[in-house]
């Protein structure tokens, strides 16, 4: 059903990582991001796994959770691998193994090379870390109003070029908070038209589409009705627009954001003398 | 005693599309005084939603004057900052719990108005802590609104308005859309703020038994000032209310049946205990 | 009496092995008699929202079953949509239903969803405008058009258009004023008069109930609480109250007057019924102190 898809799987919790400034959050995952593009050898991905691994048992969230998040881009991973694996050439190299196919090996014939399987492998490394450690530092430990005030935080400069950061903040705050109210309605109205016979799941594509119908015209007019319910009640308690505002709960760094501020950048810079060195010489 | 919500000779119609006009409220004159707890009275479509979308300043209206704490907000010079002024020392619930609050954290959805103030935040924290005392919500302050009740969510809403500090509080049918133990709460909710923080209360609704709560009832009927007067003197007009579509409470209905039938009870109870006892008292004196 | 729908050991949970676990019903068998009016009550969160949705084969019963004149709704579940044409179910604040252009083309969605022809459409549009006290002339205008209480009389046309031997209703007048709810209530009361339908009324106003229901179901806590006449149940006020259910606010006058020594006795949960029964006592001790008076007089 509808409802049970949850936007941003945020899970509530209480480690280091729950608990860090989400700006810094932001930031830390943003240099991680850095991180895993500039890993050029085996020494880099041992250490990306490695700290994914870390940031998971940090983070207090499940490892089957997290596994389960990979599962939508398992096929992405797939055909990524498949494609490196036999369309990357490096012909100075003598191929691992070779398809022999009659008649067709005329027009192209399979090959293998060492350089593909390295790179087959790297490449799902990368997707897999960036998908991991992005959701745990934002998506699963940080709730989506939070992130939103961030963004406005550190987009807070660009108010001098007079854009309207905290409107589009407050926009995005807003349609966060309806997300769940709209998706419970559209569960509602579908019931409704169910009960009046309507048939969402049986005919050809534009009969499906025409059942909709029913279902959009209501949607849009209780969320117009909505968004002009709340315009009124925001007005009346004194909203104008971020001008003058002040906040009940100012974001603060703490010793433990500039502490993994700095590890990052560590992080970083150990990726970057690493890829210099190439200890184990098995590189892209 | 002062006057904080004043309308002289009020009138608004709305335009249909062949420009005809539909008059929802005429020549509405009632003064609401300070610390005072009204209820206005009407069925569906007698103009007391217009009334309300008056009074927080939606709709403007074609003739009359509208006063609140002491400025007249219709006047031609009245500005957006007026405007802001006003809106901190009347504040507004309306019925539907789920448009009414912004934040995903039920402390940060009351602390919205006083931020919009631009407070200083060890004031933000003070008013939001007594406001969410005061309506019993201060163990909720940390929760999900979206995962309360109705009459929790309606509570919290009027939270977000008591931080702000207003002398006067207008609820829109805010329990049309509770169950009987919202409904209970809410109500509850604005005695209290009335008996023990002496703040006015404007109370627009169909429900009888709400409006015997109030100190007077003005009953408002095609857009006109139907009656105005406290609960007893309203009551015992019942076959007025009848005749307008409207319900006297249940007590005051067995009176009257009563009464036609030949026993003599005084007309205008709403209180089920002094009703309990005259019926008592009567059967006893036979 | 002949149970026209009925459960047998229904449970229903929602989110079912996950921290959200609820149990909305809990073996649930309860019956529902033929051409009655029966009210189910019960606070939120009692299962009375999933109980309306299983009526009509929205929800399918995890256990148990669901007999419509004896036969399992379930027992062929692609034709489970034939099932819900003959429960009709208007859900709460059904107004948000409606989408169509005009009013004769929205009530008339279930009827052309059966596949009935334009005239026989046409017939039950009108047939169901009229039970709902809903005037002809509105049925060309739009939906938004209307007023709050014609656009929830139009969206319970939309069901009864279908006919439904059955019509489940869920909080019918919820929002409404007096005259709002009698009109819907009465006209829902004409309707099981005039085609003998069963009308299943989910409701929190304890008031309406007494006033419109032959039968009443108490729900809590997921299970039945108790199933009986409005006299049977409203009579055990304080089993209700225990569960923290309402009885007509007149009801617990007349208890209180029953407590404190004033024999009353018949319907004592509506305004006529307690009157009358408290002019009878009333009466009859005014005639028994006169006859008590002259007693007295004739000894001396």
């Amino acid at each position: 059903m509808l409802k049970d898809i949850t936007l941003g799987q945020y899970f509530p919790g209480n480690s280091v990582i729950h608990k860090m400034d989400p700006r810094a959050k932001l930031i830390v995952a943003i240099l991680y991001i850095v991180a895993i593009f500039c890993a050029q050898n085996v020494v880099c991905f041992a250490a990306l796994l490695l700290s994914a691994f870390l940031l998971i048992l940090l983070s207090r969230i499940s490892v089957i959770t997290i596994l389960r998040g990979l599962k939508p881009i398992m096929f992405v991973l797939l055909f990524t691998a498949i494609i490196n694996v036999f369309l990357t050439g490096d012909t100075t190299e003598p191929p691992l193994w070779q398809a022999e196919i009659p008649i067709f090996s005329l027009v192209w014939r399979p090959t293998i090379y060492r350089a593909g399987v390295i790179r087959a492998i790297f490449t799902s490394i990368r997707v897999m870390v960036l998908i991991m450690v992005t959701s745990i530092f934002l998506t699963y430990t940080t709730s989506p109003i939070t992130l939103t005030d961030a963004i406005e935080e550190l987009l807070a400069p660009l108010k001098l070029l007079h854009i309207p950061v905290h409107d589009f903040a407050m926009m995005m705050t807003i349609a966060l908070l309806f997300i769940p109210t709209l998706i419970e309605e559209t569960d509602k109205i579908m019931n409704a038209q169910k009960a009046r016979g309507a048939d969402f799941a049986n005919g050809s594509l534009v009969k499906r589409a025409k059942a909709l119908v029913p279902v959009l015209i209501p949607l849009f007019v209780s969320a117009f009705k909505r968004a002009e319910d709340l315009a009124v009640a925001m007005e009346c308690r004194c909203y104008r627009g971020g001008k003058g505002r002040t906040k009940l709960h100012k974001l603060q760094y703490h010793a433990r954001d500039i502490v993994a501020f700095l590890l990052m950048c560590a992080f970083l810079a150990g990726i970057f003398v690493v890829n210099y060195y190439n200890p184990l010489e098995i590189s892209l | 005693m002062s006057e904080f919500v004043k309308t002289e000779h009020l009138s608004f119609s709305y335009e249909d599309e062949g420009d005809r006009q539909n008059p929802a409220l005429e020549d509405v004159s009632i003064a609401v005084q300070d610390g005072e707890y009204v209820a206005i009275l009407g069925h569906n479509g007698s103009g007391k939603s217009t009334f309300a979308k008056l009074l927080n300043m939606i709709l403007s209206p074609d003739s009359g004057k509208i006063c609140i704490a002491g400025r007249e907000v219709t006047a031609p010079d009245f500005t957006e900052d007026d405007m802001f002024d006003v809106r901190r020392e009347v504040g507004m619930v309306f019925q539907n719990p789920d448009n009414q609050l912004v934040a995903t954290i039920v402390e940060e959805d009351v602390a919205f108005g006083p931020e919009n103030l631009g407070l200083p935040r060890k004031e933000l924290r003070e008013r939001v802590d007594r406001a969410l005392s005061m309506v019993g919500m201060i163990e909720y302050a940390q929760h999900a609104p979206h995962r309360l009740s109705g009459g929790q969510k309606q509570r919290i809403a009027i939270a977000g308005i008591i931080a702000m500090m207003p002398k006067c509080i207008i609820f829109d049918e805010a329990t049309a859309m509770l169950d009987p133990l919202g409904r209970r709460e809410v109500m509850s909710t604005m005695d209290m703020l009335n008996r023990d923080h002496h703040i006015a209360i404007l109370n627009i609704t169909h429900y009888m038994d709400e409006a015997a709560h109030a100190d007077r009832i003005i009953v408002v009927n095609d857009g006109r000032v139907y009656m105005d007067g406290t609960p007893g003197e309203v009551f015992s007009r019942i076959d007025e209310l009848h005749a307008i579509g409207l319900e006297a409470p249940q007590t005051t209905e067995l009176f009257d049946f009563l009464r036609r039938e030949g026993c003599p009870l005084p007309a205008g109870y709403t209180e089920d205990e002094a009703c309990i006892d005259a019926l008592v008292r009567l059967y006893e004196e036979a | 009496m002949e149970n026209i729908l009925e459960l047998k050991d229904v449970s229903y949970v929602y989110g079912s092995g996950t921290p959200f676990e609820m149990v909305a019903l809990k073996n649930v068998s309860v019956g529902f008699e033929k051409g009655k009016i029966t009210g189910v009550i019960g606070h939120t969160g009692s299962g009375k929202s999933t109980l309306v949705q299983l009526l009509n084969g929205l929800l399918r019963p995890q256990t148990g079953s669901i007999l419509l004149n004896g036969e399992d709704i379930w027992q062929k579940p692609k034709e489970i949509q034939k099932i819900r044409y003959r429960v009709g179910l208007v859900m709460q604040y059904p107004e948000y239903q409606l989408f169509d252009e005009t009013v004769r083309a929205d009530i008339g969605y279930a009827p052309r969803n059966m596949g009935l022809s334009p005239e026989e459409v046409e017939a039950r549009v009108k047939e169901a405008a009229a039970f709902v006290r809903l005037d002809e002339s509105l049925l060309a205008q739009s939906p938004f058009a209307l007023s709050g209480g014609q656009k929830r009389r139009a969206a319970i046309a939309g069901i009864i258009a279908m006919r439904p031997e059955v019509l489940v209703l869920d909080e019918p007048a919820a929002g409404l004023d007096p005259l709002g709810r009698s009109e819907i209530l009465g006209g829902l009361r004409e309707y099981q008069r005039t085609c003998g339908a069963t009308v299943i009324l989910v409701s929190h106003s304890m008031e309406d109930m007494a006033q419109y229901c032959d039968r009443i179901v108490a729900l809590n806590h997921a299970e039945v609480f108790l199933n009986g006449t409005v006299d049977e149940v409203f009579s055990r006020s304080r089993e209700l109250a225990e569960v923290g259910l309402d009885i007509p606010r007149i009801a617990r006058i007349a208890i209180a007057l029953q407590k404190r020594g004033v024999p009353l006795d018949g319907n004592l949960y509506t305004v006529p019924g307690v009157a009358k029964a408290y002019l009878r006592a009333w009466q009859e001790k005014q005639r028994r102190s006169t006859a008590a008076q002259a007693g007295e007089g004739d000894h001396a």
